[in-house]
């Protein structure tokens, strides 16, 4: 038999097993993931016309810029550093068509001029 | 092939310039983190594009007003490499000044990149023919037979003014280099760059054979921006000379 008495007034310390650690927030990560991979969709199902490839630039533009400043401010975490890894492939490919689209553009611009 | 180049280019230029900066870091010659150099060349490239983008519309403009040319014409034509120097300049500046890196260490590690990315894009030049030199019966003249770009001459020969301009690049990036690993004086690198391209650019522009002359069809745009360049770097020179001299006499 217990001879323990136990006081229900009594301070128990909690166990560090029940104490929940902050939730980190990788907002701007996930902001920059997001833009990337809806930039690399934009280039692949875009219709092929210049409107969606300039679109898909400026998105892969702004999901870099969010994913840098994830990487930069929240850590380096698999978030960002995808969201980098799209935006920049999704960058090179979305200016690819749109210098090259533009070059053929510019090849017409020259011919009524 | 244009585009290709152009973002080939900017992936060797990154990494010169990241390479360069993992060299003086084992030397103790620069305090800038990768990173940083990766983050800030990947801003310097977005805004220069946005800039080289806006020079080219602004400097279109005038055919969309005579109704000429249509507003999706103007924003679907070419690039001007000042607009993107500019804006890769702020691209740089804004940068720094978000994620607090030392401005003028940083520009230095990041120019060197520059010279060697741009000689990359204007071999992009040579292979659509845009950015062509005038008439010449030289040995060293190029004939374009079906360029990309309608308004270049074809079946005559032109002054290789991309391979000329590609070439002077390659040099100063070399010079870049060298000048980096001895000089220690911040901000060196970068006056360096500037008024080594100003000046180069300057003298070819004088051989190019699709470009606007203004002031009584003598000199070009770019010249223009050239000679503005080069004075800014001279007169920062001596105000800094200055500043310095003046530093040292004061008491103490």
């Amino acid at each position: 038999m217990s001879n323990y008495n136990y006081d229900n007034n009594s301070y128990r310390p909690q166990s560090p097993i029940s104490e929940k650690p902050p939730q980190q927030s990788f907002g701007k990560s996930i902001a920059g993931l997001v833009l990337g991979i809806l930039a690399m969709v934009i280039f692949f199902i875009g219709f092929a016309t210049f409107w969606s490839w300039l679109a898909g630039l400026v998105m892969a533009i702004i999901g870099l810029i969010l994913s840098v400043a994830g990487y930069k401010s929240e850590g380096k975490n698999g978030k960002a550093i995808a969201g980098l890894v799209l935006s920049i492939i999704a960058m090179v490919l979305n200016m690819i068509l749109f210098i090259s689209c533009g070059l053929c553009t510019l090849a017409a611009i020259s011919a009524v001029l | 092939m244009y585009g290709i180049l152009m973002a080939s280019g900017a992936a060797v230029g990154i990494l010169a310039a990241l390479a360069n900066n993992s060299v003086m870091k084992k030397k103790s010659l620069s305090s800038v983190q990768n990173i940083d150099i990766f983050f800030g060349a990947l801003y310097a490239f977005i805004f220069g594009i946005i800039g080289a983008k806006l020079f080219s519309i602004f400097g279109n403009l005038q055919y969309v007003f005579s109704g000429q040319l249509s507003l999706m014409d103007l924003i679907s034509s070419g690039f001007v490499f000042y607009g993107g120097f500019v804006g890769g300049a702020f691209g740089i500046l804004l940068y720094s000044k978000i994620y607090k890196i030392p401005i003028i260490e940083f520009f230095d590690r990041l120019v060197v990149g520059v010279p060697i990315g741009h000689a990359i894009g204007r071999m992009g030049c040579l292979c659509s023919g845009c950015c062509y030199g005038k008439p010449t019966d030289s040995a060293i003249g190029i004939v374009f037979a079906h360029p990309l770009d309608v308004s270049t001459p074809t079946g005559i020969k032109l002054v290789p003014t991309q391979i000329i301009e590609a070439l002077s690049l390659v040099v100063i990036f070399a010079i870049l280099i060298a000048v980096s690993h001895t000089v220690r004086k911040k901000g060196t690198v970068t006056f360096v760059y500037a008024m080594l391209y100003a000046a180069a650019r300057f003298v070819i522009e004088f051989f190019r054979g699709d470009v606007r002359r203004v002031f009584n069809n003598t000199l070009t745009g770019s010249q223009i921006f050239s000679i503005i360049v080069l004075t800014v770097a001279i007169v920062a020179i001596i105000v800094y000379k200055v500043y310095i001299f003046k530093k040292k006499r004061q008491p103490e």
